[in-house]
C-alpha cells in the first residue's frame, strides 16, 4: 500500500462513506444538465488544467535595473556608473520603463498580457542565498525565523490532494539542464513524496531511456519499508514506470506550433514547457531556472545579457502557447528571485545583495500593468530598498484566482491576497 | 531488601554493563557485514582485496588502519599541466577543465586510500569553488592538492590556508574587498558556510565589520594571494571583540567559538553517519574535535567509533553521490582507465559536476541526489560500464583510449589500473560466485530477483538494483 493509495482512501474515508461513484463518471442513465461535482462542497480544490510556469533567476535580480525608475533624479545618483539611461529604456509609463534587453516584452505589455509587481520583498529580508530562496520556496516566515520543510506548492497540492484527477501526468515538472542539481530548484515543490515531480532535461531521451527500466515488484525483503532511503529508491522505480507511459502517449503527437525558440538553456526548458502545455498535458506547475544574477561586479555585461535571454525566451513562449486555442489563458509565467540588489553601486560596477524587487507575470489571465508601489530610493531601510508588497501576498493571490484554491491560503496577519489575475 | 531498592539495583547494575559492553564494543572483531559497511561508508566499495585487509581486525582496530593509510599527496599527477617536452610550453589540450576532472576521477579510481578522497570531496563541498568562477585550472588543481594536503590534518591551519588560496579568492569575489567598497561576499560565506553555519551567533553587523577587515589584500600577476597598501585600518566590531587589523584574526575569533566544531561535527555526521544527527552525541564529539585544537583525526575516529555509525539500522540508509557511485562502479568493475572522461560525463549527468558545485553551499546530497532523471542517468551508466568490463581485455590497448591515457597522465609508478581478477573468479563459480557477488556489492539484500543461472545477467541485475544506490 503506497501513500498516494492511502492519501486517496482518506480523501474518500472523509467523505463519510460516499459512494465511489461521485469520483468516476456516472453512468450514461444517470447524466443529468449540470454534473455532478467531483468532490463535495467544502474539500479544497486547485484548476488543476491550469499551467503555472516558474521562473526562477538565481543569485538575486536587480530589480532596479530591470524595470528602471527613470525620472527619479535619485537613480542616477545611486548609480552613475550602472544606471540605464533613460534613452535607452522601454519606457512603460511615464516614470518606468523596462530595460532595454526586455524590449520584446513590448508586446505582450501592450496587449495585457503582462504585469510587473513593484517592490516585492518581506519584513526583515535575508541576504543570504540560501535562506532567501528557502524563504521565497516554503513562503516561511522570517522575522520568526521559521523553518519549513516543504515548498509552498506542494503544501498547496497536498491540500487540494482528494481533488486531484486521476490522470494527472505530474504535479510539477522541473525543465532545467542538470539533473540532481535541479533539486535545488525544485524548492517550491519539496516535502510530499507522494507527490509527483519530475526533472526532465530533454523529453524526447527521457521516454527513450523510461522504456529500457522494468517494473518494480513488491519488495521480497517484507518489513523494509523503515529505510527511507530505500523507500526513496523504490519510489521513484514505480514513478518511472507511470509517468513513461502517460509522457509516451503526450509526446507521440507533433508538436503545435513551430515557433523557433532561442538556443539558450532557458529557450530550451520555455520550449519544452510550451510542448507540453500545448499538448494538453495535465500538470500544474512548470519550472525553469535561469543563473547567472549574483551580479557583484561588472553587472551591466552580465545582467543585460540575461535580460535579453529572458526577453526572447518568453517572447517565444507566448507566440507558441498564443498559436493553441486556450493555451495561453491556461497559463501564468511568473519570474521571482531571492532578493533584489543595493540601491547604490559598489566599487567593482555591481550591485551587492539588496532586498526588494519587481516579480513579472505574464498570461492570458493577469491583470495588466503595475501592482503594488516601487520602492521610494530617498527612504532606504539600512541602505536597502524598502519591500512594499509580500512575496506571501502574490502567492496568496496566484494560488485563490489563478489556480482557484477556495480556502484561504498562506494566511498571515496583516496580509491580504494581491488580486494579479483574473479570478475564475 | 525492600523491592524497590532490589529493582534499582538490578537496573544500575544492568546499566553498569551496557556501559562496559559499549566501551568494549569496539573491541570486538568485526563481522563481514561491518567490514563491508565501514568500506561503503567510509571509501566507494569493498573490494574482496579490502575486505581481507579488514576482517582479522577490531572495529578500532580498522578505523585506526584505515586513518592510518590516508595519503597527503595524490597517487598521480595532472599530465596536461606539465610543459610539453617537445615544445616547453603548456600543453594545448582541448578542454583543460575536463582533463582536471578525468585526472581526480582517475584517482580516485586508482588510489590505494579511498578514505583520502572521500575527505577531499567533503571539503570540496565544504570550501567550494567553481571552475565557471575561477577560469583556471591550474589554481583548482592547486586548491585540490591544498585539501588533500589537510583533509585530515589540522581544520584551523585548512581554514588559514584557504583564506589565503588564489581560487577561493576569485570564488568568493575577494579582490573585489577593496577598502573604498568593502564586499561583504567573502565575509559571509567565511561565518555562514565555512565556519559557524547559518545563522549562528553573527549578525549582519558583524559580516559588514569583518568584510572591512578582509580587506588588503589581490591577487599578482602569477596569480598568489598578497598584501596590497589599500587595507582597511579602522577598527572592526566582529562578535562582540574590537579587532584592529586583519583577516587572520577574525579566523581566529571565529574558532574561539566552539559552535564552529559542532558545525564540523554535524557535517561529519551527515557524511558518515545518517541525515539525521543525534544533537547530544554531536555536541560530545565537537567537545572533544575543540579540546583536540581542531585535530580532524580525532573528530574522524571519533565519528567512525560512536554507536551510531555501528548500530544495524544504519546499514545502506545512506544515498550514494554519484561520484561515489561511479567510482565505485569503476572500481568494482575495473573499467579501463580511457573511461575517465566518460565517468565525467557521466558526473555531470548525475547531478555532481566535479569542481562545478551549484553554489556556494555545495550539493545538497542525501535523498537529493535521486530523481528521475538522475535514476535514468544511473541505469544508463551502469549499462555502459557494464558492457565495457564485460568485453575482451585487448580493448583496453586501443589506439583511441592510449592516447586518453597518455593525455590524463601517467601514474606516478607507471603502472595502470589493471583488472583484479576477482570479477573473473566469481564468474567462474555459477551460482555460489551470484552470491557472493550479491553480498559483496549490495548493502542489503536485493529490492530484486537476481537470475543466477548467467554470471553477466547478474551483475547486471546486481549493479541495477534499487539496493546499488545505497550504503
Amino acid at each position: 500500500m503506497h501513500r498516494r493509495d492511502l492519501l486517496k482512501l482518506g480523501g474518500l474515508c472523509a467523505l463519510g462513506g460516499m459512494a465511489p461513484g461521485l469520483f468516476t463518471r456516472a453512468n450514461a442513465a444517470d447524466v443529468s444538465t449540470t454534473p455532478p461535482p467531483l468532490s463535495p462542497p467544502g474539500t479544497p480544490t486547485i484548476a488543476w488544467d491550469r499551467s503555472l510556469v516558474l521562473i526562477e533567476l538565481r543569485g538575486g535580480n536587480d530589480g532596479l535595473n530591470t524595470i528602471v525608475p527613470f525620472a527619479d533624479p535619485e537613480y542616477y545618483r545611486l548609480r552613475p556608473t550602472i544606471g540605464v539611461r533613460d534613452t535607452d529604456v522601454v519606457r512603460l509609463d511615464q516614470r518606468f520603463g523596462l530595460h532595454p534587453a526586455l524590449t520584446d516584452l513590448r508586446a505582450a505589455w501592450d496587449d495585457g498580457g503582462c504585469a510587473a509587481v513593484l517592490g516585492v520583498g518581506y519584513p526583515k529580508p535575508n541576504l543570504s542565498h540560501f535562506r532567501g530562496i528557502e524563504i521565497w520556496n516554503t513562503a516561511a516566515d522570517e522575522t520568526s525565523e521559521q523553518t519549513l520543510t516543504d515548498g509552498w506548492l506542494s503544501r498547496l497540492y497536498h491540500l487540494a490532494a482528494a481533488s486531484a484527477p486521476t490522470d494527472l501526468l505530474a504535479h510539477s515538472i522541473t525543465l532545467s539542464s542538470s539533473g540532481a542539481q535541479a533539486h535545488e530548484g525544485l524548492g517550491p515543490f519539496v516535502g510530499h513524496q507522494e507527490q509527483n515531480h519530475f526533472v526532465i532535461d530533454k523529453p524526447e531521451q527521457f521516454i527513450k531511456d523510461i522504456g529500457v527500466i522494468p517494473r518494480l515488484d513488491e519488495d521480497p525483503v517484507a518489513g523494509r519499508t523503515a529505510n527511507p532511503a530505500l523507500a526513496h529508491v523504490r519510489r521513484l522505480r514505480e514513478e518511472i514506470t507511470l509517468i513513461g507511459q502517460r509522457f509516451s502517449t503526450l509526446l507521440k503527437a507533433p508538436a503545435p506550433f513551430t515557433t523557433v525558440f532561442p538556443e539558450t538553456s532557458l529557450g530550451n526548458q520555455l520550449k519544452s514547457a510550451a510542448r507540453f502545455i500545448t499538448g494538453g498535458a495535465l500538470c500544474p506547475t512548470y519550472k525553469c531556472t535561469i543563473d547567472g544574477f549574483d551580479t557583484h561586479s561588472s553587472q551591466r555585461g552580465a545582467h543585460d545579457y540575461l535580460l535579453k535571454d529572458i526577453s526572447s525566451a518568453l517572447a517565444a513562449f507566448r507566440t507558441a502557447l498564443k498559436s493553441t486555442p486556450g493555451a495561453w489563458e491556461r497559463t501564468l509565467v511568473v519570474t521571482y528571485s531571492e532578493f533584489g540588489r543595493r540601491a547604490r553601486e559598489n566599487g567593482s560596477e555591481g550591485t551587492d545583495h539588496g532586498t526588494a524587487a519587481p516579480m513579472l507575470l505574464l498570461g492570458g489571465r493577469v491583470k495588466p500593468g503595475f501592482h503594488g508601489t516601487y520602492p521610494d530610493l530617498k527612504n532606504l531601510v539600512y541602505d536597502d530598498l524598502g519591500h512594499t508588497t509580500d512575496f506571501r501576498s502574490v502567492y496568496q493571490g496566484i494560488a485563490r484566482d489563478f489556480l482557484g484554491f477556495k480556502p484561504p491560503f498562506l494566511v498571515t496577519p496583516g496580509l491580504t491576497p494581491l488580486a494579479c489575475c483574473v479570478p475564475g | 531488601m525492600p523491592r524497590s531498592e532490589i529493582h534499582l539495583k538490578r537496573k544500575r547494575i544492568t546499566g553498569a554493563v551496557l556501559a562496559l559492553l559499549g566501551l568494549l564494543i569496539p573491541l570486538a572483531a568485526l563481522e563481514p557485514d561491518d567490514a563491508k559497511h565501514l568500506l561503503l561508508r567510509t571509501g566507494f566499495v569493498a573490494t574482496p582485496a579490502e575486505l581481507a585487509r579488514l576482517l582479522p581486525l577490531t572495529r578500532a582496530q580498522a578505523v585506526d588502519a584505515l586513518i592510518a593509510s590516508t595519503r597527503t599527496v595524490a597517487r598521480t599527477t595532472p599530465g596536461f599541466l606539465n610543459p610539453d617536452p617537445r615544445t616547453n610550453r603548456p600543453m594545448m589540450v582541448v578542454s583543460p577543465e575536463r582533463a582536471l576532472k578525468a585526472w581526480w576521477y582517475q584517482e580516485m579510481v586508482t588510489t590505494d586510500s579511498p578514505l583520502t578522497e572521500r575527505m577531499v570531496l567533503f571539503w570540496h563541498n565544504h570550501f567550494t569553488s567553481a571552475f565557471s568562477k575561477v577560469l583556471d585550472v591550474r589554481l583548482l588543481y592547486d586548491q585540490n592538492v591544498l585539501l588533500r594536503r589537510s583533509a585530515l590534518g589540522n581544520f584551523a591551519l585548512l581554514l588559514r590556508d584557504i583564506d589565503l588560496d588564489a581560487a577561493m579568492f576569485i570564488y568568493l569575489d575577494k579582490d573585489s574587498n577593496r577598502a573604498n567598497s568593502p564586499n561583504e561576499n567573502y565575509a559571509r560565506e567565511v561565518m555562514e558556510l565555512f565556519t559557524l553555519g547559518e545563522g549562528q551567533q553573527y549578525t549582519e553587523d558583524d559580516i559588514k565589520e569583518a568584510a572591512r577587515a578582509f580587506t588588503g589584500y589581490h591577487l599578482d600577476n602569477r596569480k598568489r594571494v598578497v598584501p596590497r597598501g589599500d587595507h582597511d585600518p579602522r577598527p572592526k566590531l566582529v562578535l562582540g571583540h574590537g579587532v584592529e587589523s586583519g583577516q587572520d584574526v577574525i579566523l581566529q575569533l571565529l574558532l574561539k567559538e566552539e559552535r564552529v566544531a559542532t558545525y564540523i561535527a554535524g557535517k561529519f555526521w551527515r557524511e558518515f553517519i545518517s541525515e539525521q544527527p543525534d544533537e547530544v552525541v554531536v555536541r560530545t564529539l565537537a567537545a572533544d574535535f575543540y579540546r583536540a585544537k581542531y585535530d580532524l583525526r580525532v573528530l574522524l575516529r571519533a565519528t567512525l567509533l560512536s554507536e551510531a555509525f555501528w548500530h544495524p539500522v544504519q546499514r545502506g540508509q545512506l544515498v550514494k553521490s554519484p561520484v561515489e557511485f561511479l567510482v565505485g562502479l569503476a572500481r568494482t568493475l575495473q573499467a579501463p582507465v580511457g573511461e575517465g572522461e566518460l565517468l565525467v560525463e557521466a558526473g555531470r549527468n548525475l547531478g555532481q559536476d566535479l569542481f562545478e558545485p551549484p553554489n556556494v553551499k555545495g550539493w545538497r546530497g542525501a535523498n537529493a541526489w535521486l530523481n528521475c532523471e538522475t535514476m535514468l542517468q544511473r541505469w544508463r551508466v551502469v549499462d555502459t560500464l557494464v558492457d565495457a568490463a564485460l568485453r575482451p581485455r585487448e580493448n583496453a590497448s586501443k589506439p583511441a583510449e592510449k592516447k586518453a591515457k597518455a593525455k590524463l597522465g601517467r601514474t606516478t609508478d607507471g603502472c595502470p589500473l589493471v583488472p583484479v581478477p576477482w570479477l573473473d573468479e566469481a564468474r567462474s563459480q555459477g551460482a555460489a560466485g551470484v552470491a557472493q557477488t550479491i553480498t559483496l556489492l549490495l548493502p542489503l539484500p536485493p529490492a530484486e530477483p537476481i537470475p543466477d543461472h548467467d554470471f553477466s545477467l547478474a551483475l547486471r541485475a546486481i549493479l541495477h538494483d534499487a539496493t546499488f544506490h545505497l550504503k
